[in-house]
């Protein structure tokens, strides 16, 4: 019988279970001294993000080995699927972290943050608005197709231009937001083009970072989708075989020009293979990290530190990153539409408690809207900080109260009960935040949506109640931040494209449009200053934390270091026996 | 008035019977039960179950939604490091896994008894309409029926929840709406074969109407066939919401599901392997009671459903 068939599976799978777990080990106390390590083996890495000689050095020592070895195939276990292999057609980290293997820039940036010259040999500012780069010579596609401006150019007009993308259907590119004041690009000569923008872009070079070259002949050829299929760039290594949702399969690129002069050793990758292979389970991934079936693997979650640690065979990797985490508040809707309620949910929230559980202790509570790490990040602003008492006076004079003694707090014979939304990876940190809310009686659930693309519009169109989310900041700038997030939403431009609270000020829109084109650094200082303020104050979110980025590699991968922007180079990274 | 009140008795007067026949054969039916232990576990196991879910403020040590984070992850007490505040420890946002567990207990078997429930009256319903009255009306709802049997379950249910959202509502309708099936097929099934037996035949002659011999004539002997289906049907309900809920398509957090509660745990088995074990082992205790009692309940009221 089929019920009788299906228990018997699940009695045995269970039993199996059962006793698979009863050979683990119980945490020792061994353990807890290994968290210690892990704290000194951390400050060792803040380090590295911020001096990189220094990091060097520590790997050199680490292992007496001279040189790169040559071959090898790497595997790296990424936690979340691609979207595509196209580099004009995606708006995510994970995609961009595979994709810069095969495609190079014009410029790039190093894992703590600078600018360096990538695919250009010189960049100068014309005048306030106009961009030349004088490309490098002898830069040869996979496909053997040299680079030249033609090709450039092309890869820009698809990104600016309105239904640029053909595949699946016409789009326009998701990543014009990143580049929007630029408006065409001139071909000069061979390997000279002039950027034309239409406003003065003091974050130029750090959002070009962001932007791919693909081969214009080859491309015209194959067309979008065949382009898809089989995707040609000129960086390190180049395409073999892959689905997005499994894995990716890239080999070297012996004609490789090498990259980024700044960045030695220059010339084709060490490894012969490297493999991305999607593993969005965390367990799966720590599991195929030990056994080295992976050598480095993405999202090391809090509480497998102390099992990494312990083993000789990983190392474990951490640094600040780009994203920033909050619980967005949707401003036009009760509860929230009052201010005193917002900042009440501020004082109620102990983020620091949720940062030391939930995330480890890895990661900074952040005061404001921004991470403490960007270049125009207010240091005076100081975060709201945990007080319950507090908190529950303000809601008071809010009205809420609990004036029917049922353990929620109400107002005119309604509960305060609302909903949290979050992504799947979010989930336990939502789960914390609405668990403080519900001690001081107040009704928090939380919703996790497995497919974000259904809950986004429904946030930007200010259907949802609240949002634990997190957005990042790579190019360290708010531009492509700030803009998205508190800025009003203008349709049609990037402008609100994650404004998940609704909040609009004309002042705060004011000083991010003029943030966005003043070339003095003083000003934009003074002026993004003045907009966190604003925000601070308004408080359309509760400021969370900046989590730290936790990855673990096999102890052989070696040259290798954690991105602040979560990206993966693998160019320079080889594999000791 | 009073013709109503009769007329009511008429229709409750077999059940009334079978009901006495019942409480005269309780003695045997305890006494079957007795000379199979196996069901007597059902049987005892899933009565502890009811008693822990209906009891679940009293007995639970906790609040199974508020957790102290700075008491995560605790294991349970027979662990080094338990603690007997929380016998079965806590997971990562520090609440007792004792009492989620029995809390995830209320879900399990409201969800188990309401989908059933609802499922066999709607089942039951048009099984008797198709299978005594047969024609158009039997035709039209048979073949829906076989639409819905194409079918797999959970597929099914796992499109109707991503359709209709998460909740406890939708969970039941997404269960419901295909569940009535098997009951509608037993109950055509079974009524075909009794409506040409004797004493239908006999309630016929007499004058009886036909709504009158469905209900107080048939239903009376097949009622104990569904009761058995139905218990049976209760474990895989129960399944079904568990993977719905491991999915995140059913009950939504912080309510404790012991579906949801291995999801949860599940990233942390390495590490903490009691998260989402301990939910994992009450899904199969209480399914396996269900269905030991189910089939000894089956062996006792009715040996032809043997062979299904």
């Amino acid at each position: 019988m089929f019920g009788n068939r299906k228990l018997a599976g699940l009695t045995i799978f269970l039993l199996i279970t059962a006793m698979i777990l009863a050979g683990c080990p119980a945490p020792t106390p061994v353990v807890i001294e290994v968290e210690k390590e892990v704290i000194v083996e951390k400050t060792v890495i803040e380090t590295v993000v911020v001096e990189k000689e220094v990091a060097v050095e520590v790997v050199v020592t680490a292992t007496p080995v001279v040189g790169p070895q040559k071959g090898g195939t790497l595997v790296i276990g990424l936690s979340a699927d691609i979207a595509t292999l196209d580099p004009a057609d995606y708006r995510e980290t994970t995609t961009e972290t595979v994709l810069r293997n095969m495609f190079d820039g014009l410029v790039t940036r190093t894992s703590d943050g600078r600018v360096l010259l990538e695919l250009a040999e010189s960049a100068t500012l014309v005048d306030e608005t106009t961009w030349e780069f004088v490309l490098k010579k002898g830069v040869t596609f996979h496909n053997g197709e040299a680079l030249t401006a033609e090709d450039v150019k092309f890869t820009f007009d698809r990104i600016i231009s309105d239904n640029g993308i053909d595949y699946p259907e016409p789009h326009t590119s998701p990543r014009k937001g990143l580049i929007s004041p630029l408006e065409s690009v001139e071909i000069v000569d061979d390997y000279t083009v002039r950027l034309h923008l239409s406003a003065p872009f003091p974050v130029a070079m750090q959002m070009l970072v962001h932007q791919q070259i693909v081969p214009k002949d080859y491309f015209e050829e194959v067309g979008n989708e065949g382009f898809v299929k089989a995707p040609v760039g000129c960086g390190p290594f180049k395409f073999v075989e892959g689905s997005l949702s499994e894995q990716i399969v890239m080999e070297r690129f012996d004609d490789y020009y090498g990259g980024a002069d700044e960045l030695p050793p220059v010339g084709p990758p060490p490894l012969d293979r490297v493999i991305f292979k999607i593993l969005p389970e965390a367990s799966t991934r720590v599991a195929a990290l030990r056994t080295g079936e992976v050598n480095i693997i993405q999202k090391v979650p809090a509480h497998m530190i102390p099992l990494l640690a312990t083993d000789p065979n990983v190392r474990l990797v951490s640094g600040p990153s780009t994203r920033p985490a909050w619980m967005e508040m949707n401003v036009n809707k009760p509860p929230f539409d009052d201010l005193r309620v917002r900042l009440a949910m501020n004082y109620a929230v102990d983020a620091d408690t949720i940062l030391e559980t939930v995330l480890g202790g890895l990661g900074i509570v952040i005061p404001g809207s921004l991470s403490p790490y960007n270049n125009f990040a207010d240091p005076t602003l100081e975060p709201y900080g945990y007080d319950a008492d507090k908190a529950l006076e303000m809601l008071a004079e809010a009205g809420w109260t609990d004036s029917d003694g049922d353990g929620f707090l109400d107002k005119e014979g309604e509960k305060f009960a609302f909903v949290v939304d979050v992504r799947p990876a979010n989930k336990d940190r939502a789960e914390a935040v609405a668990g403080q809310l519900q001690e001081l009686g107040i009704d928090a659930s939380v919703r996790v949506w497995g497919d974000y693309s259904v809950l986004k519009p429904l946030m930007l169109d200010g259907e949802r109640t609240a949002y634990v989310g997190d957005w990042g900041d790579s190019a360290f700038d708010p531009v492509g931040h700030f803009e998205a997030k508190w800025h009003s939403r203008v349709e049609g431009t990037g402008n609100g494209r994650g404004n998940f609270s609704g909040y609009s000020n004309p002042r705060v829109d004011e000083l991010i449009e003029a943030g966005e084109v003043e070339p003095d650094v003083e000003k934009r200082h003074e002026l993004y200053d003045e907009a966190q303020q604003i925000v601070y104050e308004a408080v359309p979110a509760v400021f969370l934390f900046l989590p730290d980025i936790v990855e673990a590699c096999t102890v052989n991968t070696q040259k290798w270091t954690v991105a602040a922007d979560g990206r993966l180079n693998m160019h320079d990274v080889w594999l000791s026996p | 008035m009073e013709a109503q009140t009769t007329a009511l008795n008429q229709i409750l007067y077999p059940f009334k019977l079978r009901f006495q026949l019942w409480g005269r054969n309780g003695l045997n039916f305890l006494r079957e039960l007795w000379g199979q232990p196996s069901a007597l576990l059902g049987a005892v196991l899933v009565a502890l179950f009811v008693l822990v879910a209906l009891f679940a403020p009293q007995i639970s040590p906790h609040d199974p939604t508020r957790g102290k984070l700075r008491k995560q992850l605790i294991p349970p007490v027979w662990e080094e490091g338990g603690s007997p505040e929380f016998l079965l420890g806590t997971d990562v946002q520090g609440r007792d896994l004792l009492s989620r567990i029995i809390y995830g207990a209320r879900i399990s078997l409201l969800v188990g008894i309401l989908s059933v429930s609802i499922s066999a009256l709607i089942g039951t319903a048009l099984g008797a309409l198709s299978g005594y009255y047969r024609g158009t009306l039997d035709t039209l709802i048979s073949r829906f029926a076989d639409l819905l049997l194409a079918f797999p379950f959970l597929i099914f249910a796992i499109g109707m929840m991503a359709f209709l959202g998460p909740g406890f509502t939708n969970l039941l309708l997404a269960l419901t709406l295909k569940g009535w099936v098997v009951f509608f097929r037993l109950a055509r099934g079974a009524i075909m074969a009794e409506r040409t037996t004797e004493y239908v035949e006999a309630a016929r002659v007499v004058g009886q109407s036909n709504p009158v011999i469905i209900v107080s004539e048939i239903l009376p002997n097949i009622f104990h066939s569904i009761l058995v289906l139905g218990t049976l049907r209760m474990g895989s309900m129960i399944i079904a919401e568990a993977s719905l809920s491991f999915l995140g398509l059913g009950i939504q957090p912080p309510t404790p599901a012991w579906g949801s509660m291995v999801a949860d745990g599940r990233d942390y088995l390495v590490t903490s392997w009691w998260i989402a074990t301990l939910p994992g082992m009450a899904i199969l205790i209480l399914v396996l009671s269900i269905n030991l009692f189910g089939e000894g309940l089956r062996d006792i009221l009715d040996p032809r459903l043997k062979i299904e």
